[in-house]
């Protein structure tokens, strides 16, 4: 308003070319400032939190509590507290249970009193979860999650639930439930483990293997309004000065104002949507959360892609510390970017375990953008995209709406994305596993190949809910017959698109990050994640003897180590997920964390 | 690179903005030359490499114009057919070559022979037939001394090329646009908002109408043997209107995108589907190829066999139209689509006199409702040719549409609410009663054009009407068209 005014009060008739070009000057930098803020949205956020209001405006406040085992007359119901804030109130409870009696509708657990909160509850051989849903008519939603529950059997139990947005459910590793709902309305004023609202409703029963997270996902970023409210002025002020500069010439200023109000609605509607999307969940946001959170308390940061999301828990290290900074499908490159901006602000950090696949060492990524890759690493961490090989300028890069609006990211999936306030989590395990429940065929070419399943524009990937470290539970189901199979038709996939070629372009992306970490003396270690033999043995033996050369070619010339965990004897085919045997389950993942922790963590 | 640069794509977006701003900032000596380049990026959107096809046929043809020009006699024929010769075989290697080998293979195999060529697959530049067509039209025009020959070479480059109307026409002739390319043109706010307006409306055709009917008819299409003859007969009516939206709405693209800039091309759609006869039909659809074909096809062979009489007009009809159906594409379903508007069109002549008694015994309006629906249902017929993928496809949805109207133990079949249900099989109801929707309002539209100019009356007529509907316009063609996944202009292929 100020500077609108200003120019306002200074202009006359007949002012001299210096006032033109200065105000044709100032609409160039007001657009570039709009674009800027446009294609850094959510960096900014974090900018304005760090610099201008010197703490964490947004907190991932999600706490592990560890509770013992639970036995009806033995143990009483533990108290598990409350998540003071109910908005975006986070529930992941895994637990083992055996119902010994079922009369009397008995709770294994519940977050509020009576009918306000979410609970579980047993009637017979039916167990369900009941929960608060404005969207149905009685204002109370009921999920059957079995109507076969047999008294004295053991089940495991994996529930989470995030309000106003989705509950889901395993029973033996089985999806039972994944209902999404922005209406979800639980309360959480009292959470209790194998116990009801009343005394009748004790869980008569034994629970053991219990893990609890509780607390708020995250709250709305208020930095990120702050932000958009800097957009709209940042826009009023350029139509205002490109109003200015089109003065001279009445005709093109008669026709921009025009143009200006005849599109106004439509861009209203566009940037609201945008603002709507622009807080869904994404890993990508939330791990920068975290990673804020935890920035200066980080000693050991982990990197690599999914293998490293699954199978690098730092809740498995001797030492608190351990960060998870890895994500789906993430390469060499991105790695390198994340390290270089980020490590220098971790004042304790002594650790870089660099985790690598022969998928991402073989990948041309600049072929393989995955947009949703470089828009939200570009949104959240302001890391630039990925040079295409070969090209100075990629014109395809700045016309591909994708690469700049979450409408064009999310496609005909937006509309109802914009009504809801989080996605519900689909991570690749549990959504393959659920296909191969419901006996859905698995294309072969689904893996990770340029023109698989998981391939750029599926932005699904990024819906995954991960440890406030980083680290995603692969649940706790063993790999099986069918596993081997898919390990096999993934070694194929890879295979394919390993090309040697890339080795040297990726392990290129590393030379300026090892310079940076040993510049500040942190050390940094290469790690090749454990895979079941279905997947190892069938992959190209030459491809993998050379990109072990290269590695080792990298270690030696950077004095760091390379530890090769590929074909461990130490892990089975329990140890991996039941659809992808290059990714570990939970116990899997524990296990390799503590002997990551042991040999190379503390070992060095 | 970008993979395609469509008048319905995001990459359009950015580039026409940024070339109509950087042209009315240039200085006009410098402005062949912004557009030039504009074109080439353009068209090396889509395979950088094809540029230099294009670039050998400007070379020849501006080259031949001007030795037609210099020379007299026998010499200036031969530089026509030598570049009219050159030309075509350039449209033949990319576009005809794997059909004619197709055919000598299938030959070579019924005759029990060895002789077998091989396809080479290209893939066929955008906008070939297009601007084949027009670089020939130039050297005929010079040769006919209607033109004279282009001496600034980036100037006849940039006739050929100039990007609005480079790789789906409309054909222009040179006597239309290459001295636009001489003229000075000023911002004009009149000129710049039709333009646009233009440019709105065939997007609305393109985005809205075209392609979400275009959901339909892919799903039927291409698999018409799984479908009974209501669907088809409704897929195929469905089709008559998205080809007329996608190439009509690309045409009012490239003719408004031109206006922006002060450019006039012509006029190529003009309500096709009132026309109450087949000649009228041609007079209304892709007038710029029909009136090339009728100028230097029709034309000269009609009068080279002008004393054949009523034989040599069908002839020079069967020919004119066989040209038309191979130029549509190197398939025989375009063959004998052309060779059924030959047909048509020869029976029309034939039958003249006929025609004009049935119009003086009959009320006018009786007479034109029955010729236009004569009429349409030919044009949809021939359609069928059109779009089916094989020979043996058309005649598969030939036979179910004729089984589903005439049944064996029937005489007339036709069940609606059985239609219904087989049509809301292949896309969601909504989207089908859309699609409807859609076609009726095209249709009233045209019918209101025939009696008010909409564009003129809505330009003349008070802001708090013409705003709602600018904005009901931008808002539909935003949320009402297809962008996800948005499909190719079925002409480009051509």
């Amino acid at each position: 308003l100020i500077i609108i005014a200003a120019m306002t009060a200074i202009e006359r008739p007949g002012m001299g070319k210096f006032y033109r070009m200065s105000i044709k000057v100032l609409s160039v930098v007001l657009l570039g400032v709009i674009g800027a803020l446009v294609a850094y949205t959510a960096d900014v956020a974090f900018w304005i939190d760090s610099h201008l209001i010197h703490e964490n405006a947004v907190a991932d406040t999600r706490k592990a509590i560890n509770v013992a085992p639970y036995v009806y007359g033995e143990t009483p119901p533990a108290m598990l507290g409350e998540i003071k804030n109910p908005k975006n109130a986070y529930v992941h409870i895994k637990l083992r249970f055996r119902a010994d009696n079922t009369e009397g509708f008995p709770n294994l657990f519940q977050t509020a009193p009576v009918n306000r909160g979410m609970r579980m509850e047993i009637s017979g051989s039916t167990a369900a979860i009941i929960v608060p849903d404005l969207a149905v008519p009685d204002k109370l939603r009921g999920l059957t999650l079995t109507t076969s529950l047999k008294t004295g059997q053991w089940y495991a139990l994996e529930v989470e639930a995030l309000n106003g947005s989705f509950i889901r459910v395993l029973l033996d590793g089985r999806l039972v439930a994944n209902h999404t709902d922005p209406e979800i309305s639980m309360e959480t004023t009292q959470l209790l483990l194998g116990g009801g609202f009343d005394p009748s409703r004790v869980f008569r029963g034994k629970m053991d293997n219990i893990s609890i997270t509780i607390g708020n996902f995250y709250l709305p970023h208020h930095s990120l309004e702050v932000v958009y409210v800097a957009l709209i002025v940042f826009s009023a002020l350029f139509f205002f000065t490109l109003w200015k500069a089109l003065g001279e010439n009445s005709a093109v200023q008669s026709l921009a104002g025009k143009l200006a109000l005849l599109t106004f609605p439509l861009i209203l509607i566009l940037a609201y949507s945008e603002y709507r999307l622009s807080f869904l969940n994404t890993v990508y946001y939330a791990k920068r959360v975290a990673l804020e959170q935890q920035i200066d308390k980080i000693e050991v940061l982990v990197m690599g892609s999914s293998n490293t999301v699954y199978g690098v828990a730092p809740e498995g290290f001797s030492h608190p510390g351990g960060f998870n900074l890895a994500f789906p499908g993430n390469g060499m490159f991105f790695d390198a970017s994340l390290v270089e901006k980020y490590t220098g602000r971790m004042p304790h950090l002594r650790k870089v375990v660099l985790t690598v696949n022969y998928f991402t060492m073989g990948l041309d990524y600049s072929t393989f953008s995955q947009s949703w890759r470089q828009f939200f690493l570009r949104q959240n961490f302001n890391i630039l995209i990925q040079p295409t090989a070969g090209l100075s300028f990629d014109s395809g890069f700045w016309v591909n709406p994708r690469n700049f609006s979450r409408i064009a990211l999310y496609g005909d999936r937006a509309g109802s994305y914009i009504s809801a306030n989080h996605r519900p989590p689909v991570d690749i395990v549990t959504s393959l596993l659920d296909r191969v429940i419901r006996g859905v065929a698995i294309p072969v070419n689904m893996f990770a190949t340029p023109s698989g399943w998981f391939d750029g524009e599926d932005a699904s990937l990024v819906d995954i809910i991960t440890t406030p470290s980083g680290w995603l539970d692969g649940g706790d189901v063993a790999g099986n017959e069918q596993t081997q199979k898919l390990g096999v038709a993934a070694a194929e996939a890879h295979n394919a698109s390993a090309d040697v070629g890339s080795y040297d372009r990726n392990l290129g992306y590393w030379e300026g990050m090892m310079d940076f970490l040993q510049r500040k003396n942190i050390d940094s270690v290469i790690v090749l994640l454990p895979t079941d033999i279905s997947y190892y043995s069938h992959l190209d033996k030459l491809k993998v003897a050379l990109m072990n050369r290269k590695l080792t070619e990298f270690a030696n010339r950077h004095h760091i180590k390379f530890v090769d965990y590929t074909g461990d004897p130490r892990f089975s085919l329990s140890d991996f997920t039941t659809v992808l045997p290059d990714h570990m389950n939970a116990r899997g993942a524990m296990k390799f964390s503590k002997i990551l922790d042991e040999e190379v963590i503390k070992a060095q | 690179m970008v993979a395609w640069m469509l008048f319905n794509s995001w990459s359009f977006l950015v580039f026409f903005p940024i070339v109509t701003l950087l042209y009315f900032l240039a200085p006009f000596k410098v402005r062949w030359l912004l557009l030039l380049v504009a074109s080439c990026v353009f068209y090396m959107a889509f395979i950088p490499i094809y540029l230099l096809v294009l670039a050998s046929t400007i070379a020849i043809d501006y080259f031949a114009a001007i030795q037609i020009e210099k020379n007299e006699g026998r010499k200036r024929s031969v530089w026509l057919w030598l570049s009219i010769v050159f030309t075509c075989i350039i449209l033949f290697f990319f576009k005809y070559y794997d059909f004619f080998a197709w055919n000598v293979n299938e030959v070579s195999g019924l005759l029990n022979s060895d002789v077998t060529m091989s396809a080479l697959h290209l893939i066929l530049p955008i906008g070939l037939s297009f601007h084949t067509f027009q670089s020939l039209s130039y050297v005929i025009e010079v040769y006919r001394g209607n033109q004279k020959a282009e001496r600034h070479f980036g100037i006849y480059s940039l006739y050929v090329m100039f990007y609005p109307q480079l790789v789906a026409g409309p054909i222009e002739r040179p006597q239309n646009l290459l001295h636009q390319f001489h003229e000075k043109h000023n911002f004009n706010y009149e000129e710049v908002t039709s333009g646009l307006r233009l440019m709105a409306w065939g997007l609305f055709k393109k985005a809205v109408i075209a392609d979400n009917l275009a959901k339909f008819v892919s799903l039927v299409y291409d698999h018409p043997e799984n479908f009974d003859g209501g669907v088809l007969l409704v897929a195929t009516l469905f089709f008559s209107f998205q080809v007329f939206c996608d190439f009509s709405g690309y045409s009012d693209m490239a003719r408004g995108a031109a206006r922006v800039m002060g450019f006039k091309l012509m006029l190529n759609f003009d309500r096709p589907y009132a026309a109450t006869s087949l000649s009228d039909y041609w007079r209304r659809w892709h007038i710029s190829l029909s009136t090339w074909l009728r100028d230097y096809v029709y034309a000269p062979v009609a009068m080279g066999l002008r004393d054949w009489g009523m034989y040599g007009i069908v002839l020079a009809l069967m020919l004119t139209f066989l040209i038309s159906g191979f130029w549509h594409g190197a398939n025989w379903t375009f063959v004998v689509w052309g060779l059924l508007h030959g047909c048509g069109l020869s029976l029309e002549t034939v039958f003249a006199k006929q025609r004009k008694k049935l119009a003086k015994a009959m009320p006018t309006w009786l007479f034109n409702s029955i010729m236009l629906g004569v009429t349409f249902s030919f044009v949809n017929f021939t359609y069928i040719f059109f779009r089916a993928k094989t020979i043996e496809d058309a005649f598969i949805i030939l036979r179910h549409i004729g089984h589903w109207i005439f049944p064996v133990n029937r005489m007339i079949g036709i069940n609606i609410p059985n239609l219904f249900h087989g049509v809301v099989s292949v896309v969601t109801p909504d989207e089908f009663i859309f699609s409807s929707i859609l076609i009726v309002l095209l249709v009233s539209a045209h019918s209101l054009q025939a009696r008010v100019d909409i564009a003129e009356r809505l330009r003349q007529s008070t802001w708090w009407i013409r705003w709602p509907v600018y904005q009901a316009a931008v808002l539909s063609i935003a949320f009402g068209g297809v962008w996800l996944g948005a499909r190719s202009f079925i002409y480009f292929q051509f």
